[in-house]
């Protein structure tokens, strides 16, 4: 699992500790396509993105597929045709929520991200935000706020360190580096602000921007303490940043649109496996909350069913088998449960000897999936339960 | 205070003479816990480690793996304090058994991990199962594996080899085949 490790966490604390003392230096917004000048800080900042970023275009977990890739650049081009030229796009297949954007326009958008975001309004909110760090030059202003202000040379090491690893492992530390970067409440403001009105301006519907801050927050609470989400820990949702951004939902008078049919069908064909990722956290009381609320924006009941079963069959405690077979049982009488439901249903009952209805299973299995992997070995199955 | 030295410098010869890594001879059977399996090629196979993975042109190229894992462990046979990470059941088929070491090996860093042809097929003289898989390292490298498996007495044993899909993973792969077939219980 990706997780805040040492190096990205000493930045957050470096940073964490001088973010409260030294309010930002003013700065000019970066033009679209400015780069800085030679020999300044900011253009160091950039070389050492560069490097990362150069690692993490070659990483396994790039989602390389063209039509998801252009669905989200189209989405970021539509908040700011200027400035998009300048970013760089990297879906990152990772189940937790997170997007970031570095100071030379490396910007990541996890799969965690795009399994919560429930239209397109909401992705437009999320990808505005992280373009308000970019055209703000949030990382420059905390660099040089820190540097200011704590052992340029202690952070200087962390960067460095970062920005050599070139491994997937350390993603976290990437985005982490990314995003830490802009990490004061101001900056956070200042970028809800941006985001707010990218999106507005775009045409999409504005009472979707809090949405996405409120069910984070639901899902957080339900994880506890212990699974603190990357994104959160750098974008802290405070509630005055909630209730601004609430408020000025609700002056927005205009209609906008949510983009729901154009958001699904991008990611339709992505669901099931980010949801298996997620599944796979084994965060169950957080996964459970983020399922709820996928089923309330409309995901087929037989996909979310699925899931919830097993959520049950990975945990394993006392009785999980029989709430496992109750929520396959359920996607089954619903919409759009994936084959692999007859399956793990076949499992369940064998695990509870009821050895007739594993078999059933079993075959139903086969018969949505003719052509599966392990077709050998669930006939085999058949075989040994007659 | 000389007994110590002694103690020490016989301590230090004795390490000195045990090679951290032997080759295993060809042809011969090598006995990996409870089995036996006869390499058809010489495997480097470290000496001063408790597990058995090998590899003939290095770790990063192809490995072969020799993993037991016990009931409620990891496949790096360790417990799991915080109920995150996949660990094993002795009540597992194999189809869980499959996810398991998919799960892990994403966990791990390895990327778009593809199960396929999971199927019956004997361990020595014992049921066990068998799949392929095929996944991205982190730097975006393309490897596959294969992994034959069984469960013994609550513990699960599997050789699992693996290598990058251009020529490493291929040029080992027909041994590897015969090495299976040469397994004994």
């Amino acid at each position: 699992m990706i997780g805040m490790r040492a190096p990205a966490f000493a930045a957050v604390l470096l940073l964490a500790g001088a973010c409260t003392t030294t309010p930002p230096e003013p700065i000019a917004d970066l033009k679209p396509g400015e780069r800085p000048a030679l020999g300044t800080d900011e253009a160091g900042l950039w070389m050492q993105m560069d490097a990362v970023e150069e690692s993490l275009s070659t990483s396994g977990r790039i989602v390389t597929d063209p039509a998801l890739n252009a669905y989200v650049r189209t989405v970021t081009c539509r908040l700011s045709a200027e400035y998009c030229k300048d970013m760089r796009l990297y879906i990152v297949q990772t189940p937790h929520f997170n997007a970031s954007m570095a100071p030379n326009g490396t910007m990541q958008v996890w799969t965690g991200t795009l399994l919560r975001v429930q239209n397109e309004a909401q992705l437009a909110y999320v990808l505005g935000h992280e373009m308000g760090h970019y055209i703000r030059r949030h990382s420059v202003q905390r660099w040089r706020s820190i540097r200011n202000k704590t052992d340029s040379m202690a952070f200087f090491t962390v960067t460095t360190r970062m920005a050599g690893l070139g491994f997937m492992g350390d993603l976290a530390d990437m985005a982490a580096m990314a995003s830490v970067m802009a990490f004061s409440r101001d900056h956070e403001r200042e970028s809800d602000d941006i985001g707010f009105d990218l999106m507005v301006q775009a045409g999409y519907a504005a009472g979707e921007a809090p949405k996405i801050w409120v069910a984070l927050e639901e899902e957080r609470k339900a994880a506890g303490a212990e699974n603190p989400s990357l994104f959160l820990s750098s974008h802290p949702p405070t509630e005055e940043r909630l209730a601004t951004l609430q408020a000025r939902a609700s002056a927005h008078t205009g209609k906008g649109k949510f983009g729901n049919k154009s958001f699904v069908t991008a990611v339709r064909r992505y669901r099931t496996d980010w949801l298996r990722d997620e599944v796979r956290k084994r965060d169950f009381e957080g996964t459970k909350v983020l399922l709820a609320n996928l089923q309330k924006a409309g995901y087929p009941a037989g996909e979310i069913h699925f899931f919830e079963g097993e959520l049950y069959r990975l945990r394993g405690d006392d009785g999980d088998i029989k709430l496992a077979i109750s929520a396959y049982r359920k996607a089954l009488g619903s919409k759009g449960a994936p084959a692999e439901t007859h399956r793990a249903l076949g499992v369940m009952y064998w695990k509870s000897d009821q050895p007739k209805q594993a078999r059933k299973s079993f075959r139903a299995y086969l018969a949505a999936a003719p052509k599966a992997e392990d077709r050998a070995m669930i006939k085999s199955y058949i075989q040994q339960l007659k | 205070m000389t007994r110590k030295f002694a103690a020490l410098a016989i301590l230090l010869l004795a390490t000195a003479c045990v090679p951290s890594i032997v080759a295993t001879p060809p042809q011969e059977p090598i006995q990996v816990g409870f089995y036996s399996v006869t390499p058809q090629v010489e495997w480097n196979r470290p000496m001063m480690t408790a597990s058995e993975i090998w590899t003939v042109d290095g770790y990063a190229l192809q490995s072969l793996r020799f993993l037991d894992v016990a009931d409620g462990q990891t496949l790096s046979g360790r417990e799991d304090p915080d109920d995150k990470a996949p660990v094993f059941r002795r009540t597992m088929l194999p189809n869980e058994i499959q996810e398991f070491i998919v799960e892990t090996l994403a966990a791990g860093g390895w990327a778009n991990v593809k199960p396929k042809g999971l199927k019956p097929a004997k361990f020595g003289g014992l049921p066990g199962f068998r799949f392929a898989f095929g996944m991205l390292s982190d730097d975006g490298l393309e490897y596959d594996g294969v992994v034959l498996g069984t469960v013994r007495e609550d513990t699960l044993h599997i050789i699992m080899y693996m290598g990058t899909r251009l020529h490493y993973y291929p040029k080992y792969a027909k041994d590897v085949e015969k090495l299976f077939k040469s397994i004994r219980t």
